[in-house]
């Protein structure tokens, strides 16, 4: 730490007491966890067995798949037969081999599936297929993956048929996948029962869009719609959505589109928006009066246009370093909305001296999640980010999502490089957190750091309206991980005021262990 | 029992399954479609409406989340559900759960219904037969010929 900060000393003690708590905290929830489980279950008195039939299917129809399901036959008589009975079927993929491999193996069980499921069945509220059609090789004609894929096309439709034949209101949910080139045919059986409400397409050439919008084909149940990983070769991205009058929800990402390519995106009915890694050289235009929700991740294209988004009450705004400016420009265009979220690298253009980020506040922000480390460039930029947000009542930090699997994206650094010496200077600075209405704090992923603590003891200290701070530990192995630890008002309080005795401290300790 | 309090909100009188008597405000209550119908064919009039398969302390946590319900506006979704999740993690132990299982279905609360029947699915996930039989007391009434039938018939899912 620099020693230029106005209460040096303080904010150090502080930093160093709570980080001592915290990592003794940290053991003593893991063990009263652990020791809490057998007692739960030894307490057990009335059972899933009083519940009627109807219930229980209930409660298997919140099962991830179907194959839960079946196996819970196992459990008892009564609980034998009860899948065949469910008014879903969900089959989720499961993405561990080949795709062809899988796709063999989780086409047998679908088969089984569908067959064991008697006439008299209940009809289907929900059909969920994650479909993965493998990998075609046109060249091949007799290799085994190519005669796969074949019958893999001859599969979808019978399934579709089967969700279409046997639904009983337009409540058909399908997220297709397909991993292909040229010879694929959008299903038929798709395009002409009109009652699919949500798909999702991934790896697809965008001429099986183009399939879509012949005439009576189009699906104008689809209200909710994700492209993902669609090459657009010579078709216009601009008519994707053309095609499809009912959206509400539309996703798009990762894909290539074609060089000056005009994206418009015009519709009274959308709420939901979200744009993600894509760079293209073309415009962007979103006309969506309704709009409520917009994501902008790394969504690059020379022009962007903000037609009316006036509806707009949540937007996440994330762009590399080196488009600061389309970053400024967008969140100036949706400066009101209450909750941003965005990310935080942008600290060459925030620290540099007398820099002015936005010509007003943004007074409308209640909550700000930020993806952000906690180095003292980290926190600085924070600081200059947070002057414009006078409002703010919700803070929610978390580390930067990795991208792409990589460091690099496109090329560019999703975090700013910087030169030494102008980091050197602009290290020098104090550091003054301007939070006159922040009431709450989140950290995810608490890592117990002592930039952490040291960034926890600033917000304590120059957070005045401050009522409480959680700090959720990481997820570790699956789900199993450390409560919360929750830094109540009560507390924050007495931290504030006598940061450093040792009687003191030794009690928030224990405070600390009690609100666990 | 028809009350109306100062600010004209009707109140009606729930009576659980060991007497416990609940005062609420109509509203609230007609969460519950089945008490919704009893109040639409006059059946609150004439006293309290009686549950007889609801306990006090089950009734109690129900009350509790009719009322969060009501007087949250759709704008509010975000802090429902934090809500909701905090709600059934109160609930704790999956003996309460399906209790209050059976309360919402009896009382036809769509809303508390989904609820915690995705909390129980969520637990039944990942659990072997035998575990979950051992979480809810259930029998396993399979002869050993039987469950060995079932393991065979069923193989097929569990690969």
């Amino acid at each position: 730490m620099a020693a230029v900060d106005p209460q040096p000393t303080k904010i150090n003690r502080l930093a160093l007491s709570l980080f001592k708590c915290l990592s003794q905290f940290k053991s003593a929830t893991s063990i009263s966890s652990a020791t809490s489980t057998p007692t739960a279950t030894a307490t057990a008195t009335s059972s899933l067995s009083d519940l009627p039939d109807d219930v229980l299917l209930h409660i298997l129809g919140f099962l991830p798949s179907i194959k839960e399901a079946i196996q819970a036959s196992l459990i008892s008589r009564r609980w034998r037969n009860l899948w065949l009975r469910l008014p879903q079927l969900l089959f989720p993929a499961t993405h561990n081999r080949r795709l062809w491999d899988m796709d063999r193996k989780s086409a047998l069980f679908i088969h089984r599936a569908l067959a064991l499921r008697p006439p008299q069945s209940p009809q289907l509220h929900k059909f969920y297929l994650q479909h993965v059609c493998g990998y075609q090789d046109g060249g091949y004609q007799n290799s085994r993956p190519y005669q796969e894929s074949l019958q893999r096309k001859r599969d979808l439709e019978s399934w579709i048929s089967y969700a279409i034949n046997n639904q009983s209101d337009a409540l058909v949910l399908l997220e297709l996948h397909f991993s292909t080139f040229n010879c694929f045919e959008f299903p038929a059986a798709l395009t002409n029962a009109n009652v699919v409400k949500s798909l999702k397409i991934t790896l697809c050439e965008c001429r099986l869009l183009g399939r879509l919008s012949l005439g009576s084909a189009r699906i104008k149940s689809l209200t909710s719609l994700s492209l993902d990983k669609i090459t657009f070769g010579n078709y216009r991205a601009d008519e994707i959505l053309s095609l499809f009058d009912n959206l509400i929800s539309f996703s798009f990402e990762d894909s290539f589109l074609h060089d000056n390519s005009v994206v418009k995106i015009h519709s009274l009915k959308l709420k939901e928006l979200n744009l993600g890694f894509i760079r293209c050289s073309g415009s962007l235009e979103i006309d969506c009066p309704n709009l409520t929700s917009l994501v902008m991740n790394y969504y690059y294209a020379k022009e962007i246009h903000f037609k009316d988004v006036s509806s707009l009450v949540e937007a996440r705004v994330c762009f590399l370093p080196i488009h600061f400016e389309k970053w400024r420009m967008v969140v100036n265009s949706i400066s009101h909305v209450k909750h941003l979220a965005t990310r935080n690298n942008f600290e060459i253009e925030f620290l540099q001296p007398n820099h002015v980020l936005f010509g007003s506040p943004l007074c409308n922000v209640k909550q700000l999640e930020i993806q952000t480390g906690y180095s003292k460039v980290k926190v600085l930029a924070m600081a200059s980010l947070l002057v414009f947000l006078p409002n703010l009542e919700t803070l929610i930090l978390q580390p930067p999502l990795i991208i792409g699997n990589k460091k690099y994206y496109y090329g560019y650094s999703a975090e700013p490089e910087w030169e030494e010496s102008k980091r050197v200077a602009a290290m020098e600075r104090p550091i003054l957190l301007q939070l006159p209405s922040l009431k709450f704090v989140k950290i995810k992923d608490f890592k117990q750091t002592m930039e952490e603590a040291i960034f926890i003891s600033y917000l304590i200290l120059h957070g005045d309206a401050l009522e409480k701070i959680l700090l959720v530990h990481p997820l570790v192995e699956g789900n199993s991980t450390a409560k919360p630890v929750v830094l109540d008002e009560r507390l924050i309080n007495k931290l504030r005021a006598l940061p450093c005795q040792k009687k003191e401290k030794k009690e928030s300790k224990n405070q600390l262990r009690v609100l666990g | 029992m028809s009350i109306t309090t100062e600010n004209n909100e009707k109140m009606i009188t729930l009576m659980s399954s060991d007497g416990e008597e609940f005062v609420v405000e109509e509203a609230v209550a007609a969460q519950s479609q089945t008490i919704k119908h009893l109040i639409e064919d006059g059946c609150s009039t004439e006293g309290s409406i009686p549950l007889p398969n609801v306990t006090g302390r089950v009734l109690s946590e129900v009350i509790q989340y009719c009322k969060k319900h009501s007087s949250s506006d759709d704008k509010e979704e975000k802090e429902l559900e934090a809500w909701d999740a905090e709600f059934v993690k109160a609930a704790d132990d999956h003996v309460a759960l399906t209790d209050l299982m059976m309360a919402a279905n009896f009382l036809d609360i769509k809303g508390l219904l989904d609820l915690v029947a995705q909390t129980l699915a969520n637990m039944i996930t990942g659990k072997s037969p035998e575990e979950v039989r051992r979480m809810w007391n259930i029998k396993n009434d399979f002869t050993p010929e039987e469950a060995e039938k079932v393991r065979k018939e069923n193989q097929w899912a569990f690969e």
